[in-house]
């Protein structure tokens, strides 16, 4: 297996980039973990079902047109239900990347000319007494239940975070006949009238804007109250989750001395903000830069979406957290990108409207995202929860406290990666992906250091845990 | 908990969940079909701690079930929120399914 | 300019350990590493105890007898040390000294056990010869192709997460300072001492350092940081590959580790299941590229987990977490490089071979050297003076 490009990650960037690569005649695989093309954003509902109405919001029109156009194009190849492991580098050979990849039938090995990187972003994790109960998930996760899947995974919910996404969360929680206690917002309400010091931006942006009142009417019109300035204090249940305790929080995101609310649910979606998921791109030893509005550790590249490794060019949220159009606006500049690097400069005249085009795009959508960050970042709230009790790392059981005492008694240690070693945190199966940059913040805080220079987990081999049988079976020879 | 109106699903197949024969919908996650279920938790891991899902996207690891494709099959751990259900599944899961693998039963 | 008695060059389990054994001794000890404690093959390697003879040893009947004398004294001083250690670090470094096997599969193998078994008997090596069966009830879940296995009740595994922090800590206590982040760039000699130039890895200030004496302990850069105070020791890196399973039950009391193949095999108290051996990944050539990071080599990789199932067959039902190198150094003649340079009086080197299980112990001996200024007798056959030839124009 050859191909001038893989991409991982059939979302918003994969697609938008596939489109323009095969248009130039190149061989595109893209590959997702998912059984169908989208991403988080537009995870379509299974094969061979219909779902009315589906995403029918003017907003997700260009990106549904894009999926559409790409699902249609029988030039891509794809490879759903597959697992990236790893990707190692040829050094100065052609093709110069190979890609181990795995599905439930094992592991196997592709070698790609170039390497489009659109692996996106997960649900950024907090850590508060009670995080690990059955019961509560990322808010981003009981959508895609929703949205995808077509059930409403619990009977009663209440959404806590600072993005406001957890109104559409909400909206689309109660279109689907679910129950939603309350929504809750970490930061005052006067953040959001921010926005209005930005009128040009909302005058531009008026579809999603609209969009995102009408959710707001709908949640209120059914009665669910929309709260500022309150956020988690613990979850509480037996066995699993059965009460949200709330604290109230003052302009600055500190608890205040009044009394703590307890409202009954069985699910809690937690909603503060994403994390870039730039493992890949390290475990090739690309550059990465911190961010944390933009999402923790993101993949620096140049003008042409090229990392420091030449050949791997990345696109979408893990450059920086920016929603999906201006992912697709990423993966078409990656692409031309792409394009310019295997035919030469020269050759490439011809795009310079195009690439024009997606440049001006790009910025324009750069305007939104900003708008949407000094909105949305949770900025000290996720610290504020933080207890001594509270597990960091939920696959270790490692907790706060074990972080602070490990940090005070081992005062030469000042790296993610070696405390890492020293308290297992990040050694679990989900490979750190939630406690890193919880991590990386005690750290830095601690040690009165820039989180740039705390660094990240050193990313390894596999990029997600890999059964041993799968790789006895691999036939290097065969490929 | 699963969403009729407005929604056209396939023909059911059949799994068995715990010993129980359940009627589910191709293109549905393992994931899915264990909260329609009603379980609250799917697994208990080596600290003895209750999970369940937390991403559904294939990043958490914490909804991890005993699946065989068949009777006969080894059972495998695999993430219920990225397993897409078969004809025939055999799917252990709950609290009294722990993660922590069996060893020593092959030699 | 600050000043020390000793400053030592790496924040591995040898620099550290040797830290506070200086440290305890009362003398002024400054450690400094490019990166931080324990992130090199200190932190990487995967544990072993092995106090069996090595494969190669049994090879090479020439190296074998100059060894011998000097091999058992030295191997009881390192168990001893490490029996004592838990209580003298006064936390929990994970060691288990319930054992090691060393099992082989095949007739030829079988033969190679033997023999190595026989020199081991003779020169007072505690090992215990096992049948296929024995093996198997004394370590259930062996594979049946096992057929026999040298049982060494020494040997052992400790946690390497663990131990060089906790060195680290105590040498920390005894008054041992750890510099920043920060870089060697120069090192050399004046008016009979050591000026140690260094850069912060931070901000990229420089420094000077006085010392008295300096202990190279920078594992598989020794030879490039012996080259700034104008030596040359023939030392090469070597990256080697380790894996490391999910949490499973317990079921690995011992040490496992193979005659014929590459292979070690252990379990730590949190149940995951370390697979290591000795297998090579790809050392990187231009730092560039990744940041010099080596590469794992899948086929490597697969050989590895071969050899790990065939011995103990449950390891094929588990999940490889996580595999990760190290670059480890090794000398030209495969024997460890202690003691002090004749061209260079106070520099001292600590590198190469089995440098986890005998790390303890060369720290040990060489702060003996540095404190008494007298080579003890066990480090005779380590001194960098068999290398002077390559010296002869070099020098301080």
């Amino acid at each position: 297996m050859n191909y001038d490009v893989v991409i991982v990650g059939a979302g918003p960037a994969g697609i938008a980039a596939a489109n323009i690569l095969v248009e130039q005649s190149l061989s595109v695989l893209l590959i997702d973990e998912q059984a169908r093309a989208g991403g988080q954003i537009f995870r379509q509902p299974p094969k061979g079902w219909t779902v009315k109405n589906w995403l029918s919001s003017k907003i997700y029109r260009d990106g549904i047109n894009e999926l559409r156009k790409a699902e249609a194009n029988s030039l891509i190849r794809w490879r759903f239900r597959t697992t990236v492991a790893g990707i190692s580098r040829v050094a100065g050979a052609e093709p110069a990347f190979r890609v181990f990849a795995e599905d439930a039938n094992g592991v196997c090995e592709i070698e790609s000319r170039f390497l489009l990187l659109a692996t996106g972003c997960h649900d950024m994790s907090v850590s508060f007494p009670g995080a690990t109960l059955p019961g509560v998930m990322m808010a981003g996760g009981i959508q895609a239940f929703v949205k995808s899947q077509q059930i409403v995974p619990g009977e009663c919910f209440v959404l806590v975070g600072t993005h406001p996404l957890q109104i559409i969360v909400a909206d689309q929680i109660l279109k689907a006949g679910g129950k939603v206690a309350g929504v809750y917002f970490g930061q005052p309400l006067s953040r959001f009238l921010r926005a209005f010091k930005a009128p040009a931006t909302l005058f531009r942006f008026s579809g999603k804007f609209l969009f995102f009142l009408g959710c707001i009417c709908r949640v209120l019109l059914a009665g669910v109250g929309i709260h500022f300035g309150r956020t988690v204090r613990r979850a509480l249940g037996k066995e699993a989750l059965e009460q949200v305790e709330l604290m109230r929080l003052d302009s600055q995101g500190q608890p205040t001395a009044s009394a703590t609310q307890a409202v009954a649910a069985d699910r809690l979606g937690l909603c503060f903000s994403f994390i870039a998921s730039s493992e890949l791109a390290r475990q090739l030893g690309a550059t990465v830069r911190w961010s944390a509005p933009e999402g923790g550790f993101l993949v620096e590249h140049d003008q042409w979406m090229q990392s420091s490794v030449p050949g791997l060019f990345v696109a979408g949220e893990i450059t920086a957290v920016a929603g999906a159009d201006a992912a697709m606006e990423e993966g078409r500049l990656a692409a031309f990108g792409i394009i310019r690097k295997k035919m030469g400069a020269q050759q490439c005249t011809e795009f310079t409207t195009q690439i024009d085009a997606v440049t001006r795009r790009l910025q324009k959508h750069e305007q939104f995202s900003t708008l949407l960050r000094a909105l949305s970042d949770p900025e000290d709230i996720p610290k504020t929860l933080l207890k001594d009790e509270a597990i960091v790392c939920k696959c270790e059981q490692v907790s706060v406290g074990d972080i602070h005492s490990m940090l005070t008694d081992n005062q030469f240690v000042s790296t993610a990666s070696s405390l890492k070693l020293l308290t297992r945190a990040g050694m679990g199966l989900c490979q750190g992906r939630y406690c890193q940059h919880i991590l990386v913040r005690l750290i830095a805080e601690q040690r009165n250091i820039p989180e740039q220079q705390v660094g990240p987990y050193t990313a390894q081999f596999p990029s997600k845990p890999l059964a041993v049988a799968k790789i006895l079976e691999w036939s290097p020879e065969s490929q | 908990m699963r969403v009729e109106k407005g929604i056209n699903r396939p023909q059911p197949i059949s799994i068995t969940v715990n010993g129980v024969s359940q009627q589910v919908y191709p293109g549905e996650t393992l994931a899915t079909v264990l909260f329609s279920a009603g379980l609250q938790c799917f697994n208990q891991n080596r600290f003895e701690q209750r999970r369940a899902p937390l991403c559904n996207m294939g990043t958490c690891f914490e909804c991890l079930v005993s699946v065989k494709r068949s009777d006969n099959d080894r059972p495998q751990r695999l993430r219920a929120c990225m397993t897409d259900v078969e004809e025939g599944m055999v799917v252990e899961a709950g609290e009294g399914f722990s993660i922590t693998p069996p060893l020593g039963d092959r030699s | 300019m600050p000043r020390y008695d000793v400053v030592i060059v790496g924040a591995g389990v040898i620099g550290c350990a040797c830290a506070y054994y200086l440290a305890r001794a009362g003398v002024r000890v400054a450690v400094l590493d490019r990166n931080q404690v324990n992130s090199g093959a200190s932190g990487r390697n995967a544990g072993s105890l092995h106090f069996q003879l090595e494969y190669r040893l049994i090879q090479n009947q020439d190296l074998l007898d100059r060894q011998l004398p000097f091999l058992l004294p030295l191997t009881l001083a390192g168990i001893e040390q490490w029996r004592s250690l838990p209580e003298e670090l006064g936390v929990d470094i994970g060691l288990k000294m319930t054992g090691g096997l060393m099992v082989a599969e095949t007739p030829k193998q079988i033969a190679l056990l033997r023999k190595k078994s026989e020199i081991e008997t003779r020169c007072g090596l505690n090992v215990e010869w096992l049948s296929g069966d024995e093996a198997r009830q004394l370590q259930p879940g062996l594979s049946q192709s096992v057929q026999a296995a040298l049982f060494c009740p020494d040997e052992g595994h400790c946690n390497p997460r663990l131990l060089t922090p906790a060195y680290a800590r105590q040498a920390e206590a005894a008054g041992a300072k750890f510099l920043e982040p920060c870089e060697v760039v120069d090192l050399a000699r004046t008016g009979g001492k050591w000026l140690v130039r260094c850069r912060l890895v931070n901000g990229g200030a420089e420094e000077t350092i006085q010392a008295e004496s300096v202990v190279n302990a920078s594992g598989a850069w020794a030879s490039e940081l012996a080259l700034k105070a104008n030596l040359h020791l023939p030392l090469f890196p070597v990256a080697l590959m380790m894996s490391v399973t999910e949490a499973a039950p317990k079921v690995l009391k011992y040490l496992v580790q193979h005659v014929g193949r590459k292979l070690s095999l252990k379990q730590v108290s949190d149940g995951n299941i370390l697979v290591g051996g000795g297998w090579s990944a790809k050392l990187q050539t231009s730092a560039k590229q990744g940041a010099g990071k080596p590469e794992i080599r899948l086929d490597n990789l697969q050989k590895n987990l071969a050899a790990a199932c065939d011995v103990l067959p449950a390891v094929r039902d588990l999940n490889l977490i996580r595999t990760w190198t190290g670059i480890t150094g090794i000398t030209l003649d495969h024997l460890p490089v202690i003691g002090q340079f004749a061209e260079a009086p106070g520099f001292y080197v600590a590198a190469g071979g089995s440098g986890f299980t005998y790390g303890p112990t060369y720290a040990k001996l060489l702060s003996e050297y540095i404190l008494t200024n007298r080579q003890p007798e066990l480090l005779k056959p380590y001194s960098p003076d068999r290398f002077s030839d390559l010296n002869m124009f070099m020098g301080q």
